[in-house]
C-alpha cells in the first residue's frame, strides 16, 4: 500500500521529472540547500545602480584618534580635525556625531560632538572635523578649547546617530543655533556635494557675530552654490564692529515664517533641525502651525547628562532581559543603568554613545517602571511603542525588557 | 499525547539555528497549502505543481524552467465568422496597440527619494513592526517600501511572462475562430508588458526579485493542464483578476509619474483580456460543460482564490529583511494586516467575484463558501464584460 502511494506521487512528479537531467540536479541542490537553512537569493542585481551603494551601513568602533590640527571656529570655539596616523580613512554621514572621552581631574567623561564637515569635504580627506564650543561651566569643552594642540590623542567611539540627509531629498531647510549648527555645516556641505541636487535654506541663529560658528565657511559654501543655497543667519545683537550683512533678529515665528515665504521653500522640503531645547520647541511649533507635516521634521538635541542625571531605586534590582528568545535576570546596582547591569553581567546588548543620544541601545519595556534622563532621543512613536534607552534608564522596581 | 508530541517536535524546532528554522516553517506552510484544498480532484490537480513551487522552488533554482503542455492546438479550415463580441474586441485590440518606446524613459528614477514616492508612506505599517520588536530607521523605511515595490513590479513581469505564453497556447486551442484573431492581440499586449516591466525594474530600479513560489504554483498548474477553459480560467481570470487589482492599487497609490503612466497603459490592455475572458467563458460554462465539469472549476475557482488571497504575501521579501528578526508567522500577519495589502486584496476580488458569477462558476452551491471566507460582499459589482477601459481608469483615480 505504501508502494502503490509512492508510485502515485512519482507519477504525478514525472510529468514535470521528465525533463531534464540539470532540472534534476538543480531540484537537488534546492532540497538540499533547504535541508541546510539555505534560502535562495530574494532578487538578481540588474543594471541600474545598487540603491545608496555610496552609503554601506557603517560600524560603530572604539578607537584612538589624533588630533591632526586645531582651528578656530568662532570666539569660543575650536574645530578639531581628527584622524588615524595609520592612514586608515574615517567614514560617516552627515548629521552624525562622534562620542570623546576625555579624562578630567582623573574621572572620564563623555561628549557627542557633531563632525563638522561632510566626507566630500574633509580636509584632509577620511579626516574627521568635531567643533567644540565652550559651554560656561562646563569642564570638558573647557578643557579640549583650552588645550587641545595638534598631536594630542583622544578615545573615540561613533560614529553614530540618526539625524542624517536622506539618501534622496530635493530640498532641505536646516534650522539651528548655537553649538547646533555643526551636525547642519556638514549637512549642508553634503547637501551641495557630488551626485546631488538638493537645494539648501539655512536659517541660523546666534548671540552675537563673533560667536556665530563657521560663518565665514557658510558664506562662502552659500556663495559658491550657484544659488542652490539660501542662509540667513541672526544675531540676538549687532556689536558695534560687525560689518554691514550682519543681520539682528531671532528665529521667533514671525521672522522664521517670513524667511521661509521669501525664500520659497517647497512643500516636499524636509526639515532638519539642532540647537538648544527651547529653540527646537519654538522653531517645531511654528512648522507645524504651518502645515509641515511632522514626519518631515527630523531634530536634534543636545543633551548635557550630568544636568539631568538620575539617580534610580536605591536598592538593587532584578532586571530580567529577553534576548532571542531566552530570557536572563541580572541585578542592576544602585547607580547603574540596565545596560550597565546588562554588560556587567556578560548579556549582549547594543549600545553606542551611551548617553541617550544615538538609539543603538533601544529595548522595549515588557513589565515593570523605569525612570530615565531626559531629554534624549527617543522618538515620540517609539515612546508610545513602549522602547527604553538602556544606557539611561534605570529600573525602579523589578522591570522585564526585550533586548531586539 | 498527540498534542504533547507536536509540543515536544515544536520545543525541538526551536532549538535548531534560526535558517533552518524558518525553512521548516516554510515546508510546514506549504504543507498546508497543498492539504487546505476541500475537494480531492483539485487538490491533485494542484499537487504536482504545488510539489514543483513550494518544495522544489523551481522558479527559484536560477536555471530555465520546462513546463510540458497538454493541450490540442484547434485548427479549423473553414475559418467562421462566430463569435461577434470576440470579433468586436479583436477590432478594439488593433486600434488600441501602443508602442513602449513612447513612454517617457527619460524620466529619472530615484528608488530612495521620499519626496517622489515609489510608495506611499503608509502603505506598509512600518510603524507596525515594533509590536515584532523590529525597528527600522528612517532610510531603512524608504528602502523597505522601495523594496515592496520592486518586489511587486518583479511579480507583475514574471506574471506578465506566464500572461505571454498562457495567451499563445490559449490562442491555439480556443475553438472560436473570432476568438484566435482577439488572441493574437492579447500575445502582443502580453509580449509588450513584459517588455515594459523589464525595462522598468533593469533600468530604474535595479533589482529583480525572484518569483514567489505560490504565484509559480498558479502558472505551473495552468501551463501544464491539458484543458484549454482552465487555462483561460486560470489566467484570464485569476491571475488577470489579481494583476487588475494589483496594477490598480499601484497606480493610485505611486507617486513616481513614470510608473503611473505605465500602469495605466497596462491597464487598458488588461481590461480587454478580463472581458474575452469572460466572453468566451460564459459561452463554453453555460454550453458545452457538464455540470460535473462546471463543478470541478468552480471549486479549483475557488481555492485559486484562497491561495491568492492568502499566500501571496512577499515572502521574498521576508527573506530579505526579516528572516533573522521575525518569524514567517509574524510575517504573515503583519503583512496581511497592512492596508496597502488589504486595498490590494480589496479591488482584486471587487474585480474577481463579479467575473467569476457572470461566467457561471458562483452557483448557489459554492456562495456560502464565499460568504464564510468573506468574499461575498463583492457579488454585486460589474463583470469585466459591462467595463470598459475607460470606466476602469476612471475608477482608479
Ligand atoms: S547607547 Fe546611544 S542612546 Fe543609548
Ligand atoms: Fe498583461
Ligand atoms: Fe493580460
Amino acid at each position: 500500500m505504501t508502494e502503490g502511494r509512492e508510485g502515485w506521487v512519482l507519477r504525478w512528479l514525472g510529468r514535470g521529472v521528465g525533463a531534464t537531467l540539470t532540472q534534476l540536479e538543480s531540484d537537488a541542490k534546492m532540497l538540499l540547500g533547504g535541508v541546510r537553512g539555505e534560502a535562495p537569493a530574494p532578487f538578481m542585481q540588474r543594471q541600474a545602480p545598487v540603491w545608496g551603494a555610496a552609503k554601506a551601513p557603517r560600524s560603530v568602533g572604539h578607537e584612538m584618534l589624533q588630533v591632526l590640527r586645531v582651528e578656530p571656529a568662532a570666539e569660543d570655539a575650536v574645530s578639531l580635525v581628527l584622524h588615524d596616523p595609520s592612514g586608515r580613512a574615517l567614514r560617516w554621514q552627515a548629521g552624525q556625531f562622534f562620542t570623546l572621552k576625555v579624562r578630567v581631574l582623573g574621572v572620564e567623561h563623555r561628549r557627542a560632538y557633531s563632525v563638522s564637515w561632510a566626507e566630500s569635504a574633509a580636509e584632509p580627506p577620511g579626516s574627521v572635523r568635531v567643533t567644540v564650543q565652550r559651554v560656561p561651566g562646563g569642564m570638558v569643552s573647557e578643557r579640549l578649547v583650552r588645550d587641545s594642540k595638534a598631536g594630542d590623542w583622544l578615545a573615540v567611539e561613533g560614529p553614530a546617530g540618526r539625524f542624517v540627509l536622506p539618501d534622496a531629498v530635493g530640498e532641505v531647510v536646516l534650522l539651528g543655533g548655537g553649538s547646533g549648527v555643526t551636525p547642519l555645516v556638514a549637512m549642508a556641505q553634503e547637501a551641495l556635494g557630488p551626485g546631488r541636487a538638493t537645494r539648501v535654506v539655512m536659517l541660523l541663529g546666534a548671540r552675537n557675530h563673533a560667536r556665530a560658528l563657521h560663518e565665514a565657511a557658510l558664506q562662502a559654501l552659500a556663495a559658491g552654490s550657484g544659488g542652490r543655497m539660501v542662509l540667513h543667519s541672526l544675531v540676538d545683537q549687532r556689536a558695534p564692529g560687525d560689518d554691514a550683512a550682519v543681520r539682528e533678529g531671532r528665529l521667533d515665528a514671525a521672522t522664521l515664517g517670513a524667511l521661509l515665504d521669501e525664500a520659497q521653500v517647497s512643500e516636499n522640503a524636509r526639515y532638519f533641525m539642532c540647537g538648544p531645547e527651547a529653540m527646537l520647541g519654538s522653531l517645531r511649533a511654528t512648522l507645524l502651525a504651518r502645515g509641515v507635516s511632522a514626519s518631515a521634521i527630523e531634530e536634534e538635541r543636545f543633551v548635557r547628562p550630568s544636568a539631568t542625571r538620575q539617580r534610580g531605586s536605591a536598592e538593587a534590582q532584578p532586571v530580567t532581559l529577553r534576548v532571542l528568545g531566552r530570557e536572563v535576570t541580572v541585578a542592576q546596582k544602585p547607580g547603574q543603568t540596565l545596560l550597565d547591569a546588562g554588560l556587567v553581567a556578560g548579556v549582549e546588548m547594543p549600545f553606542s554613545c551611551t548617553m541617550g543620544g544615538c538609539g543603538a541601545c533601544r529595548v522595549k519595556l515588557i513589565a515593570g517602571e523605569v525612570s530615565q534622563e531626559e531629554p534624549n532621543c527617543l522618538r515620540a512613536h517609539e515612546r508610545d511603542a513602549g522602547m527604553v534607552l538602556a544606557c539611561v534608564a534605570r529600573a525602579e522596581g523589578p522591570v522585564t525588557v526585550e533586548v531586539p | 499525547m498527540q498534542n504533547h508530541s507536536a509540543d515536544s517536535i515544536e520545543r525541538l524546532v526551536g532549538l535548531l539555528p534560526r535558517a533552518m528554522r524558518n525553512q521548516i516553517e516554510q515546508w510546514g506552510e506549504a504543507a498546508a497549502v497543498l492539504s487546505a484544498s476541500r475537494d480531492p480532484r483539485v487538490a491533485a490537480s494542484l499537487l504536482p505543481s504545488g510539489v514543483r513551487g513550494l518544495f522544489l522552488k523551481r522558479g527559484k533554482q536560477g536555471i530555465p524552467t520546462q513546463m510540458p503542455a497538454h493541450h490540442l492546438a484547434h485548427f479549423d479550415w473553414r475559418y467562421p465568422s462566430d463569435q461577434p463580441e470576440m470579433a468586436d474586441l479583436y477590432a478594439r485590440a488593433k486600434q488600441g496597440q501602443w508602442n513602449a518606446d513612447d513612454l517617457p524613459w527619460h524620466t529619472s528614477v530615484d528608488p530612495l527619494d521620499p519626496t517622489v514616492a515609489l510608495l506611499p508612506e503608509g502603505f506598509l505599517d512600518i510603524e507596525g513592526l515594533t509590536a515584532y520588536g523590529v525597528r527600522l530607521d528612517q532610510r531603512e523605511k524608504i528602502k523597505m517600501q522601495a523594496s515592496l515595490c520592486a518586489w511587486m513590479l518583479s511579480q507583475f513581469l514574471h506574471g506578465e511572462q506566464g500572461a505571454l505564453f498562457a495567451a499563445a497556447q490559449v490562442t491555439e486551442a480556443v475553438q472560436f475562430f473570432d476568438g484566435k484573431l482577439y488572441g493574437s492581440t492579447q500575445v502582443m499586449d502580453e509580449g509588450r508588458h513584459v517588455e515594459v516591466f523589464r525595462r522598468y525594474l533593469d533600468e530604474k530600479l535595479g533589482r529583480l526579485y525572484q518569483i514567489n513560489d505560490n504565484l509559480f504554483v498558479v502558472i505551473d498548474a495552468l501551463m501544464t493542464d491539458g484543458r484549454w477553459d482552465m487555462k483561460f480560467l486560470g489566467m484570464q481570470i485569476m491571475v488577470e483578476g489579481l494583476a487588475l487589482g494589483a496594477f490598480g492599487v499601484l497606480h493610485r497609490r505611486t507617486e513616481e509619474p513614470l510608473l503611473k503612466q505605465l500602469l495605466r497603459q497596462v491597464i487598458q490592455d488588461e481590461a480587454r483580456h478580463v472581458h474575452y475572458g469572460v466572453v468566451a467563458l460564459r459561452e463554453h460554462v453555460t454550453h458545452a460543460l457538464s455540470e460535473r465539469e462546471r463543478r470541478e472549476r468552480e471549486d479549483w475557482a475557488f481555492e485559486v482564490a484562497l491561495l491568492m488571497r492568502d499566500r501571496f504575501l512577499a515572502h521574498e521579501l521576508y527573506d530579505e529583511w526579516f528572516a533573522h528578526r521575525m518569524t514567517r508567522a509574524q510575517w504573515r500577519e503583519f503583512i496581511s494586516n497592512s492596508p496597502g495589502m488589504r486595498e490590494f486584496r480589496h479591488t482584486m476580488f471587487r474585480r474577481m467575484v463579479p467575473n467569476l458569477r457572470e461566467i457561471g462558476l458562483l452557483s448557489d452551491r459554492i456562495r456560502p463558501h464565499y460568504e464564510a471566507v468573506g468574499l461575498m460582499e463583492y457579488y454585486h459589482g460589474a463583470a469585466a464584460d459591462k467595463l470598459t477601459a475607460d470606466e476602469l481608469i476612471r475608477e482608479l483615480s
